[in-house]
């Protein structure tokens, strides 16, 4: 089970949590949850995970933002690995589409966006392209 | 504040009496300099004489209103008759100052001046605060709405997606109707949320423009699983030289997904949903036509307001919100354009929209 990739899932929501976690965890995947933008990052900091599955308006409104500013650009590059983010939010757009019209748009854009409720085959292949694997229980465990 | 006066008296003592007083005063003999200054500096007070030789304070006064309309002008007037005076309140003076005055007169003048200055400030703060507030309110409830709503079908979601052969045929049925409520649910707050922000306006922002000859292909696209799905049609007729239309690329898609949307939903199975856009004037006309049921005669003039669906038999099942036209409405409204909807009962309807053209 050493191969075995680690996801952070986090939302404020539990029940999204529960549920979205027991999804992953039938696909294979290790589940760690935060509840708060703060706890990501302090949960981040404490073992990094493969995937980050990041919500936005947790905290407060701009939460989930903020998490992916400070890992694209508080953190040394060359000591740390990057973490790939996959944002998910009731919000129907994206930063980059939100905010077309900021400058700092691209520098809170993820990875890869998906609007909740989640469509569960398209989130897990999101999963999987951003793991750099082809999805699955199987491959999970690649 | 700026002084400008062709009288040298004036000048001097309007600058020792406001100077007095802590304000900074800067006086202007010719009025193209003093104007020059207002423009550059934007103060909030200036006061000009009416009787100048070159330009007249009139002149001056209406320059002002063009360019810098937050500047309050106090007019001096020396020939003190209230014919001139009312004449200068009209042109957009806040207040005159009838020559000679006293000192008292002319403090009194200034501090009315800066008084209605503030005014201006404070109910122009109010007013942006108030649409920021306005704006994450709609943001807020949204999410506060959708969020239980999401946790249960995301829940049903993954049950299914988990566990679907080991439930009993009447729970997978059950839990299959609470998903299309919960969609239902769902597709209300998303409508009504789209309604919100778009009666809030500004699509139609300077430079704002969408190539529809780009756009409608992705439209079209998007809509083409559930027009497979409703055995429709899809077709379209887009000339490449289509000029661009004005509005925000965001708010003319919202309007073509809604019209072609209607015109799948509101289909029969081996129907089509035909979709022109042509040069019109200084502008785009755009024709979705559908071969559907149709809208009764005598609903026909109420589709576009809010929460109004058609009920016949043959809506029936059809899920939407009602919000769907009014939304289209009010993005055209906010672009200057028309839209028209002609239908015949059992034949078909068709919409009609015209938006003007927009430089890109």
């Amino acid at each position: 089970m050493a191969d075995t990739k680690r996801i952070l899932l986090v939302d404020d929501d539990d029940d999204f949590r529960t549920a979205v976690q027991g999804l992953l965890e039938a696909q294979g995947f290790q589940v760690a949850c935060a509840r708060s933008g703060r706890e990501a990052m302090q949960r981040i900091r404490e073992g990094r995970p493969d995937l980050v599955v990041l919500d936005v308006m947790m905290e407060h409104d701009f939460a989930g933002y903020e998490v992916t500013h400070s890992l694209r650009f508080s953190e040394d590059p060359t000591t740390t690995r990057p973490v790939p983010i996959l944002m998910v939010s009731s919000i129907e757009l994206d930063p980059a589409t939100r905010f077309s019209r900021a400058v700092e748009a691209p520098m809170i854009q993820p990875d890869l966006y998906q609007t909740k409720p989640l469509d569960i085959p398209r989130f897990l292949a999101n999963v999987g392209s951003l793991l750099g694997i082809a999805g699955g229980r199987t491959a999970a465990r690649a | 504040m700026v002084v400008i006066d062709d009288d040298e008296a004036i000048r001097i003592s309007c600058r020792r009496i406001l100077s007095r007083e802590g304000y900074a005063v800067e006086i202007f003999e010719r009025a193209a300099e003093g104007l020059a200054r207002v423009r550059e500096a934007t103060p909030p007070l200036l006061l000009v004489d009416l009787k100048m030789p070159e330009m007249d304070g009139f002149a001056v006064l209406e320059e002002v209103r063009r360019t810098d309309p937050g500047v309050v002008v106090v007019v001096i007037t020396g020939y003190a008759t209230i014919a001139t005076a009312v004449l200068a309140m009209k042109a957009g003076a806040y207040d005159f100052l009838p020559k000679p005055f006293t000192p008292d007169e002319l403090r009194l003048v200034v501090e009315r001046g800066l008084e209605r200055r503030r005014l201006i400030d404070t109910s122009e703060r109010l007013r942006r605060e108030k649409e920021l507030a306005q704006r994450r309110f709609i943001t807020f409830v949204s999410h506060q709405l959708k969020s239980p709503l999401v946790a249960v079908k995301q829940y049903l979601d993954v049950l299914l997606y988990t566990a679907e052969d080991t439930l009993p045929p009447r729970a997978r049925g059950w839990i299959g109707r609470s998903e299309e409520r919960l969609a239902e649910a769902l597709q209300l707050i998303h409508d009504w949320l789209a309604l919100a922000r778009v009666e809030q306006g500004g699509f139609a922002s300077p430079g704002a423009c969408t190539v529809l000859s780009a756009e409608i292909p992705r439209v079209l696209e998007q809509q083409a699983a559930a027009a497979a799905a409703a055995q429709v049609r899809l077709v379209s007729e887009v000339p490449p030289d289509l000029p661009a239309v004005r509005g925000d690329v965001l708010a003319v898609v919202t309007l073509l997904e809604n019209l072609l949307g209607n015109a799948v939903k509101y289909n029969r199975p081996g129907g089509s949903v035909r979709l022109r856009a042509t040069r019109a004037g200084e502008g785009v006309e755009i024709r979705v036509e559908d071969t559907g049921i149709g809208i009764p005669a005598d609903r026909l003039p109420h589709v576009f307001d809010e929460f109004v669906r058609v009920r016949t038999p043959e809506t029936t099942g059809i899920p939407g919100s009602g919000l769907g036209l009014t939304i289209c409405r009010a993005i055209v409204q906010d672009l200057q354009g028309t839209i028209r909807a002609d239908s015949r009962e059992g034949a078909g309807t068709t919409f009609t929209v015209w938006l003007p053209a927009g430089a890109p």
